[in-house]
């Protein structure tokens, strides 16, 4: 895929994390060009919308962490 | 040498990045936190439910997490894309994955590329090894 797409993609996420989690948490939510199209409960709810809309590129699509799933992966004590 | 932000959240800083998995015919951009702690890249199996990919057919193996408990993982070779950088790399698919996140592990990844999480920048910068 596209490199510069991947990039995109990568910066979006960036300045947007924080409020994603606000605002999202918990949900599946696909980016594209830019915005979030889709928000659904499940990845086979928003993928299956994805290829009914035939969107390209590819949308992103990323289940948006809760706080606890940041303070469980960056724990100290991980063994 | 391709760099990443690391990603702010509350104010803190997480390493992670959006790369490319080929499954089939078909690239998909997805979230990994970079985990040097990680033997394999692990995605979440609700992911490739979503897709269509029959994630169950791979070699299954079981990985310890953090509480000490182990977890099924099906393996599968298969392409990714961190930048302009394609590879092959063993990946797992795991319906018990314990945290929110898919998970950019060593093997196939660390071996081929130099990776230097630079936290006081605020970079993560990913050199691939000739």
């Amino acid at each position: 895929m596209e490199a510069a797409q991947l990039q995109e993609y990568d910066e979006w996420i960036a300045s947007h994390l924080d409020e994603l989690i606000t605002q999202y948490a918990g949900k599946v939510i696909a980016i594209h060009e830019g915005k979030i199209t889709l928000v659904g409960d499940s990845e086979v709810e928003v993928y299956r919308v994805v290829r009914e809309k035939g969107l390209e590129p590819m949308p992103l699509v990323f289940r948006v962490p809760r706080e606890e799933d940041f303070q469980s992966i960056l724990s100290e004590d991980r063994r | 040498m391709i760099i990443f932000r690391y990603k702010p959240f509350r104010g803190r800083l997480a390493p992670i990045i959006t790369l490319g998995v080929r499954v089939g015919t078909a690239w998909y951009p997805l979230e990994v936190y970079v985990d040097s702690g990680a033997v394999y890249t692990v995605l979440h199996a609700r992911i490739a439910e979503a897709i269509g990919f029959d994630y169950r057919t791979g070699n299954r193996t079981y990985l310890q997490v953090g509480d000490g408990s182990f977890i099924p993982v099906y393996l599968h070779d298969l392409e990714i894309q961190v930048g302009t950088e394609r590879f092959s790399a063993q990946v797992g698919f795991s319906e018990k994955l314990g945290v929110g996140f898919n998970l950019l592990g060593r093997i196939g990844v660390f071996d081929a590329f130099r990776i230097c999480f630079d936290e006081s920048q605020g970079i993560l910068t990913f050199e691939r090894r000739r």
